[in-house]
């Protein structure tokens, strides 16, 4: 590699991580997703209501249920994640009543009667009990009841398991193509749509920020027409991509140690491992993605996919160091960038759409064009809407981009980086564009 | 040498610089002179491959100058052009770097320089924190950092103290003796005047006036005779060839077109009483100046 290229990256990534300010943004980064995923510990430390667990007083008058109700609620609270203690209250509920009103205390009584061969039950609270109590409880007594009324119909246990055992559903699409996993790639595309756009946007930010603050901030204090002596326009030019998108690399690479870090604090912190600590529902979403053959096709298109977002934030960084060149000052910058910013957000808006509007050929054409691929292709791949091909198709395009950004915006950029004036800018940018190099 | 034949520069259809051809010796200083927007910038822009001519040749030591001789070229610009949130140290690294120069080479030139501009303690200061002359001199060394075989001064002085100016001035004339090539360009006559052999004037990317400075100011026909005692001004003024006669600290400045007056006025000046003084004067480099921009220069 050219001396002096190694040269302006070096000094570009020094200039960058030196500052007080990265570190310090840094270290406030890590303690925000520290404390992000980590967030039930730091709310129960602090305490509050929460913390105590919900109380509920069984009366049971008919002395049948209470066990059943024990034994149900202990395997209910292995999944869902809520504080409920339970406990038998032989005495007079009308005291307990009392008391509970008096000290507008959170627990509840829970009475459970027979009338006239009725099973009823009453659930009594000073305030509002929460969703998840009451649904936990109404289906644990449903339960009871129903095995209570099985066992008295004499019905034998074979009869009671034929009973109790849920109604096989199976699915058959007529249509071929369709993808039997469909639904729950829906689901979990649901979730990794955000995740993966907000990163990639704030990435694109940053790299398109740095390159447009670097250019401006050389050519306001005239350090440029020393750099442009000593090294081609087209040297700084590519050495701005680069530094920018090695920044940009540390950067990721720096947020994912903080989730690891995260992470970690978090098993230290509940002594679970990583899909415990996060609740039953992840782990079981995971061994589904996994069984569904999701994982598979991803990881097959996942080196095209990484190649296709690479490419863009080459194709990015390019259109953003053409129009820092355009420009005199960091403010009109500002402004030149509000397009790119645009297209990302078409680009995020067509993403969530994809689900909706299903196999969209529109959808499906914009996921090809550059700048817009690297957002809308691997959603669309995702969800199963397009393929491997449609993938190769963006890299093409993206590829004849770039080719076609460095061939043209190379002349733009040597004219524009020493030109301090917005006076006839357009007309010579249309003349640089008929320069060879 | 640097070696600019018939180059012209045009921006759109508008020519910057028409036809200037000039030299530069080694270890001469060339004056580079004009107002404002007379295409100086424009030339220095060209000699250091930053604008492509639009017709001419510019070589620089028989070969044409591009980006394998750039690193024996130093440009110290008009304007400020340093990266004030770094250290002098790091500015010195990266502009070195630039150059082409090594590490180690690089920090024994910047002590050398720090030491020869009185200004060792600001090695490690941002530049954003130095006065406007410190900063000048931060930026002299960033231009010499190289030892360039070329040197273009861009009002080099600009912000500068006279102590200062003399520090400045020795480091030129050591850089002058070691052969370097310099082309200086400066508002104040008085500069030019010591520094360069031979000069060139620029109006509107024209050359008005070019070659060595004593000739030019041999072959300027207007001369100035200074005299001291009584004499009338008004008779003075009424010898024909006379341009103007003023008066200053006790002494006459007689401005005339050519040398042929001086016997004129020698004849008037001997019949007059108490003459302790007649001196005939070559004009100055800005009264040259003035005559031929056709303006006031400082």
């Amino acid at each position: 590699m050219n001396k002096k290229l190694k040269l302006l990256i070096k000094d570009g990534i020094r200039k960058k991580l030196n500052t007080k300010w990265f570190k310090i943004a840094n270290i406030i980064l890590l303690l925000i997703i520290v404390l992000l995923t980590n967030i039930d510990s730091v709310i129960n430390f602090f305490g509050g209501d929460f913390s105590d667990p919900t109380k509920i007083y069984v009366v049971d008058n008919t002395n049948t249920f209470y066990n059943d109700l024990n034994k149900s609620l202990e395997e209910s609270l292995k999944i869902i994640q809520t504080k409920i203690e339970i406990e038998e209250y032989k005495k007079d509920a009308t005291k307990l009543k009392s008391d509970i009103k008096d000290n507008e205390s959170k627990d509840i009584i829970l009475e459970i009667n027979k009338v006239d061969n009725e099973y009823i039950s009453t659930i009594t609270s000073f305030n509002y009990v929460d969703a998840i109590t009451v649904e936990l409880l109404t289906n644990s007594l449903n339960n009871i009841k129903k095995a209570k009324e099985l066992e008295s119909s004499n019905i034998d246990i074979d009869e009671l398991n034929k009973i109790n055992t849920p109604m096989t559903i199976n699915r058959t699409y007529l249509n071929e193509d369709l993808d039997e996993n469909y639904e729950l790639i829906e689901y979990i595309s649901g979730l990794l749509i955000p995740a993966f756009i907000v990163p990639f946007f704030m990435l694109i930010i940053i790299v398109i920020q740095m390159i447009g603050a670097e250019i401006n901030e050389e050519k306001s204090s005239k350090s440029m027409e020393i750099i442009i002596s000593s090294v081609s326009p087209k040297v700084h030019f590519i050495s701005k991509i680069i530094t920018a998108n090695l920044y940009a690399i540390i950067q990721s690479i720096l947020f994912i140690l903080y989730i690891v870090i995260g992470v970690f604090i978090r098993g230290l912190i509940t002594k679970t491992n990583l899909t415990q600590s996060f609740g039953g529902n992840i782990s079981g979403l995971l061994t589904q993605f996994v069984e569904s053959g999701m994982l598979h096709k991803i990881l097959t298109c996942l080196p095209w996919v990484i190649i296709m977002i690479l490419l863009s934030f080459v194709a990015y960084s390019l259109l953003a160091g053409i129009l820092a060149s355009m420009t005199t000052n960091q403010e009109d910058f500002q402004q030149l960038q509000t397009p790119i910013m645009i297209i990302i957000m078409i680009g995020y808006l067509v993403a969530i759409l994809a689900s909706t509007y299903e196999k969209s050929t529109f959808i499906i054409i914009l996921s090809v064009i550059p700048f817009l691929s690297s957002i809308i292709a691997p959603v669309l791949l995702l969800i199963g809407q397009i393929g491997l091909l449609e993938i190769m198709i963006a890299i093409i395009l993206l590829i004849l981009t770039i080719y076609v950004l460095i061939k043209y915006g190379s002349r733009i950029y040597k004219v524009g980086i020493l030109n301090y004036s917005g006076n006839n800018l357009w007309k010579k940018i249309f003349t640089s564009l008929k320069n060879k190099e | 040498m640097l070696k600019v034949e018939n180059v012209t520069k045009y921006y759109g259809d508008n020519p910057a610089v028409k036809n200037l051809s000039f030299t530069v010796n080694d270890g001469e200083i060339f004056g580079l002179l004009g107002v404002n927007g007379a295409g100086k910038t424009t030339t220095f822009r060209m000699i250091i491959g930053l604008l492509d001519k639009s017709d001419g040749t510019i070589t620089f030591d028989g070969s044409p100058v591009d980006y394998k001789v750039t690193d024996k070229i130093g440009f110290l610009t008009e304007e400020r052009s340093l990266l004030t949130k770094l250290t002098v140290y790091d500015q010195a690294l990266f502009y070195g770097g630039l150059k082409g120069m090594d590490k180690s080479e690089i920090i024994e030139r910047l002590d050398y320089l720090l030491e020869k501009l009185e200004i060792q303690e600001y090695k490690n200061r941002k530049i954003k924190e130095l006065s406007k002359g410190n900063q000048q001199k931060v930026q002299f060394i960033m231009s010499i950092i190289n030892k360039p075989k070329l040197l273009i001064l861009d009002e080099p002085f600009s912000g500068l103290d006279p102590i200062n100016i003399e520090l400045f001035k020795k480091l030129i004339l050591e850089l002058k003796s070691e052969g370097t090539s310099i082309i200086f360009s400066s508002h104040r006559m008085d500069h030019v005047e010591y520094f360069c052999e031979s000069l060139l004037i620029l109006v509107k990317g024209k050359t008005v006036l070019s070659g060595n400075l004593k000739q030019i100011k041999e072959d300027f026909r207007k001369k100035n005779i200074i005299i001291e005692g009584d004499i009338e001004k008004e008779k003075l003024e009424k010898i024909k060839g006379v341009l103007g006669v003023s008066f200053n600290k006790g002494e006459y400045l007689v401005k005339i077109n050519d040398m042929s007056i001086v016997d004129k006025v020698f004849k008037y000046v001997s019949t007059c009483k108490n003459i302790t003084k007649f001196v005939v004067e070559e004009p100055s480099l800005n009264e040259i100046f003035i005559e031929k921009v056709g303006g006031s220069y400082e």
